[in-house]
C-alpha cells in the first residue's frame, strides 16, 4: 500500500517516526501518517479525529521511548508495527466513511484500533527486555472441536502458507499476530489480528464465527 | 395449458426471499422489427474515466493552450468523463412518474456527515431520463412528445435535493463538485452556469433549500402514489422512485433510509417498505412490474451475519437496493480530469516532466445512476452493431436486470476489498405476471441502432430517426403480428 496521509495539516506537525529511529527500527514504510484532519467533510467525522488524535499520541510516546532508550529494539519494534496496522485500520475506516453511503466512521474499524491502541498504551509500559510474554488466546464460541494456529501479520501479508499450532497459554515473541480458528469438522475458518505487547496478553477471538 | 415443469420448478425455488432477478426473470423478448439489446458484459471499465465510452480515441481529450509561448505555456488537458459518455440515442417510450430524490445534509446528532453525493447522483439520474424525453417522438396528444397517442410529461421526472453549493464550505468541496456538475445538462446548469462558485459565498443550490424531511419524503412518495392512482389503462405510467441517502440495516432486520431530520434513533429514518407500500393498490389494472421503486443507500449492520427481514412488495413493484444487507454501497469517484502543463523551461515545448502536473478534480455520486448510465449506454453500443434502419429496446426487466449486474462491477468495493452486490426484491406474483406479460408492456427505452459516428453527427441522426416516428411503425408491427 502506497503511503496515504489524511488530510495534512500543517507540514510541521509531520514528524516521521524514522526520524528518531534507528534504521533497524524504521516503521513500516506503509504506515501512514497520521494527522488530525482540520478540513470538515466526511474527514471531519468526530470518530476519526479521535482516533487519529489519539495515533499522534501514541506516536508521541513511541518517540519518547525510542529516544531514552526504556525499550528493547524488539519491543519498539513490535509496537511500530502495531502502531501502523492501526494506523491502516484508521485509513480503512476513512476510506469507508469517505467513499460510501455510510455516514460514520465503520464501527468494526473503531474497535479494531481502539483495541490496538490499548494494547500499544500497556506494550509502552512494559519493563524493557519483555520481548516474549505470556498469552491466552481463546476462541470465543461454544464448540471446543477447533485448531488454533498464528503467523505473524508480516507473513500474512505476504500470504505466507506456514502455520504454527497454538495453545493457550504459550509465551510468543512479542509482535502483531493472525490467529486461526479452523474448525475440524467442517473446516471453515476464522481469522483474527491480535496485537501481542505486554504480558499478559489475554484475548477471545471469532466470536461471531459459526464453524 | 398449466405451468411447465420448469416455470414450476422457477416458481418453488424462488417463492419468498430476495431476489436475484437475473436468476428469475430470463426473459427472452423477440419482437418482430425490434432488436433487443439485452445482450451485455458482465464488467465494464469502472475506475478511469479515460478509458470509458465508445473506444478510447484522441477525440475524447479536449485540450486548449494559453501563455505565450518561449515564457510560460500551460496547456490544460481535459478528460473525457463518464457524464460525457450519458446515453445519447436512447428515447423514453413509455410514459413515466419518476421522483429523484438526494438528501445530502444530516442533522449534527445523527452522527453521519453531509455528502454531495447522494444529489448529485439524483440529478445525474433524474438526467438520464429527462434527456430521453427529449429525445421521444413528437406523438403525443397535440404533437408533444408521447408514443401511439400517449404523452410522455417532462413535468411528471421530478428532482427534490438539497444540495448547497458555497465556495466558502469547504465541506462540500464546492467548487470541484461544480466543475463535475457543470458536465451535466439541465437541469443542473440552472443552479451552477459553467464556471467556478463565485468566491462572494453566493449560494447555488441544487435543488432547494428545503430540508428533506421524513414527512417531506413521504409526502413526496404519497402524492406520487397518489397521482398513479389516478391514472390507468391507456394512460398507464411506470413509477419510478429514486432515493439516495444514508441508510442502514436496524437489528429489527428491516431496511432503513436517512432524512434529513433523522437522529441516531432508527424510528426517525424511513423504513423501505414506508415507500414501497405507498404503491399498494395503486396499480390495480396497470400492467405488472410498473413500479420501480430504488434505494440508494447503504445497509451496513453491525451484525456480522445480517440477513435482514423477508420483506414482499406489493404487486407490480420492484424495490432495488443498491446494497445488500450488511454491506455498504461505495460511490462512484466521478472525476473531471484536468491536466495542468507548464513549460518552465522557457524553450515553448511542453513536456510532462518539466514542468507541473495537477489533475483530477473529483465528486463522489451514488453508484446506482452510473449503473443506469452505464445499462442503457451499453444497450446503445450493442444496438449499434445492428442494421441502421432497426430500434432496439431496454425494458424495465432488462433495466432492473442490468441494474443488479452492473452495481457491484461499478462500486469501488473490490477496491476497498469488501463486497456489495444489489439486490432486487419482488413478489412471485409480479414475477409470475411479468412472465406471463407481453414484453410491450415493458417498453421503456428506444434506441436507434446503427453504426456510431462522431458525436454531433450521431445526435442530429439519433433525433432524425427517432423524430421519424420509425419506433411508432415498428411497435404497430410488431403489435400486428403478435
Amino acid at each position: 500500500m502506497a503511503c496515504s496521509i489524511l488530510q495534512l495539516g500543517a507540514a510541521e506537525d509531520y514528524f516521521p517516526l524514522a526520524a528518531v529511529l534507528t534504521p533497524r527500527l524504521q516503521p513500516d514504510p506503509s504506515g501512514p501518517t497520521i494527522n488530525v484532519p482540520r478540513k470538515p467533510g466526511p474527514e471531519a467525522d468526530a470518530t476519526l479525529i479521535a482516533l487519529a488524535r489519539q495515533i499522534n499520541t501514541v506516536d508521541d510516546s513511541l518517540r519518547r521511548k525510542a529516544s531514552s532508550g526504556a525499550l528493547s529494539e524488539a519491543q519498539l519494534g513490535a509496537l511500530i508495527e502495531a502502531r501502523n496496522v492501526a494506523a491502516a485500520r484508521l485509513m480503512q475506516g476513512r476510506d469507508v466513511l469517505a467513499g460510501t453511503s455510510g455516514g460514520e466512521f465503520p464501527a468494526g474499524e473503531k474497535r479494531a484500533v481502539d483495541n490496538y491502541l490499548s494494547q500499544i498504551m500497556k506494550g509502552l509500559d512494559s519493563p524493557k527486555g519483555r520481548d516474549v510474554v505470556k498469552t491466552n488466546i481463546v476462541f470465543a464460541g461454544l464448540t471446543a472441536d477447533v485448531a488454533l494456529l498464528y503467523q505473524s501479520y508480516a507473513n500474512h501479508s505476504f500470504k505466507s502458507p506456514d502455520w504454527s499450532t497454538y495453545t493457550p497459554g504459550d509465551s510468543i515473541k512479542v509482535g502483531t499476530y493472525i490467529f486461526k480458528v479452523k474448525a475440524l469438522m467442517t473446516q471453515r475458518e476464522c481469522e483474527e489480528s491480535v496485537p501481542v505487547l505486554a504480558e499478559p496478553t489475554e484475548r477471545r477471538i471469532c466470536g461471531a464465527f459459526r464453524p | 395449458m398449466g405451468p411447465t415443469r420448469k416455470s414450476r420448478l422457477m416458481a418453488k425455488g424462488v417463492r419468498r426471499s430476495v431476489l436475484s432477478i437475473p436468476a428469475v426473470l430470463g426473459l427472452v423478448y423477440g419482437i418482430a422489427a425490434l432488436t433487443s439489446c439485452g445482450a451485455r458484459s458482465q464488467t465494464i471499465e469502472s475506475t478511469t474515466t479515460f478509458s470509458y465510452g465508445i473506444g478510447n480515441d484522441p477525440a475524447h481529450v479536449s485540450s486548449h493552450t494559453t501563455g505565450p509561448r518561449g515564457q510560460e505555456d500551460t496547456e490544460y488537458r481535459t478528460g473525457r468523463t463518464l457524464v460525457e459518455s450519458l446515453p445519447f440515442r436512447a428515447a423514453l417510450i413509455h410514459p413515466v412518474d419518476a421522483v429523484f430524490i438526494g438528501v445530502t445534509n444530516f442533522l449534527a446528532e445523527s452522527g453521519k456527515v453531509p455528502t454531495p453525493a447522494h444529489a448529485i447522483g439524483a440529478s445525474f439520474a433524474e438526467t438520464i431520463f429527462r434527456q430521453a424525453v427529449e429525445r421521444t417522438p413528437k406523438d403525443g396528444p397535440s404533437g408533444k412528445p408521447g408514443i401511439l397517442g400517449r404523452e410522455i410529461k417532462p413535468s411528471l421526472i421530478k428532482l427534490y435535493t438539497d444540495l448547497r453549493l458555497d465556495p466558502r464550505d469547504a465541506a462540500w468541496h464546492a467548487n470541484e463538485v461544480a466543475l463535475v456538475l457543470d458536465l451535466l445538462e439541465e437541469p443542473v446548469h440552472r443552479y451552477s452556469p459553467g464556471a467556478p462558485l463565485p468566491a462572494d459565498g453566493l449560494w447555488r443550490y441544487l435543488g432547494g433549500p428545503e430540508p428533506l424531511t421524513k414527512r417531506r419524503i413521504l409526502q413526496i412518495a404519497k402524492e406520487q402514489a397518489e397521482r398513479l392512482s389516478r391514472t390507468g389503462g391507456a394512460d398507464a405510467r411506470v413509477a419510478i422512485f429514486y432515493l439516495a441517502s444514508h441508510g442502514r440495516l436496524g437489528d429489527d432486520g428491516n431496511r432503513y433510509a436517512m432524512a434529513a431530520d433523522s437522529t441516531r434513533d432508527l424510528s426517525t429514518w424511513i423504513r423501505y417498505d414506508e415507500i414501497a407500500d405507498l404503491f399498494r393498490g395503486t396499480r390495480d389494472g396497470v400492467p405488472s412490474l410498473s413500479a420501480l421503486v430504488l434505494f440508494d443507500t447503504c445497509l451496513e449492520s453491525e451484525d456480522p451475519s445480517p440477513t435482514g427481514s423477508s420483506y414482499e412488495p406489493p404487486g407490480g413493484t420492484v424495490v432495488l437496493s443498491a446494497a445488500a444487507p450488511g454491506q455498504y454501497s461505495w460511490h462512484w469517484r466521478e472525476s473531471t480530469q484536468v491536466e495542468v502543463l507548464k513549460d518552465v523551461t522557457g524553450q515553448g515545448s511542453l513536456r510532462k516532466d518539466s514542468g507541473r502536473f495537477d489533475a483530477s478534480f473529483y465528486a463522489s455520486m451514488s453508484v446506482l445512476p452510473v449503473a443506469i448510465a452505464t445499462a442503457v449506454r451499453e444497450d446503445e453500443v450493442n444496438c449499434a452493431r445492428n442494421a441502421t434502419n432497426t430500434i432496439g429496446v431496454t425494458t424495465t426487466v432488462n433495466l432492473v436486470q442490468s441494474l443488479v449486474k452492473k452495481i457491484p462491477t461499478l462500486a469501488d468495493s473490490a477496491q476497498a476489498g469488501r463486497h456489495q452486490s444489489a439486490q432486487a426484491l419482488f413478489s412471485e406474483t409480479t414475477r409470475q405476471n411479468v412472465m406471463a406479460e407481453s414484453p410491450e408492456n415493458h417498453l421503456l427505452f428506444a434506441i436507434p441502432c446503427g453504426k456510431l459516428m462522431p458525436a454531433e453527427e450521431e445526435r442530429l441522426s439519433a433525433r432524425r430517426l427517432m423524430a421519424s416516428s420509425r419506433i411508432n411503425e415498428a411497435i404497430r408491427a410488431a403489435q400486428k403480428t403478435r
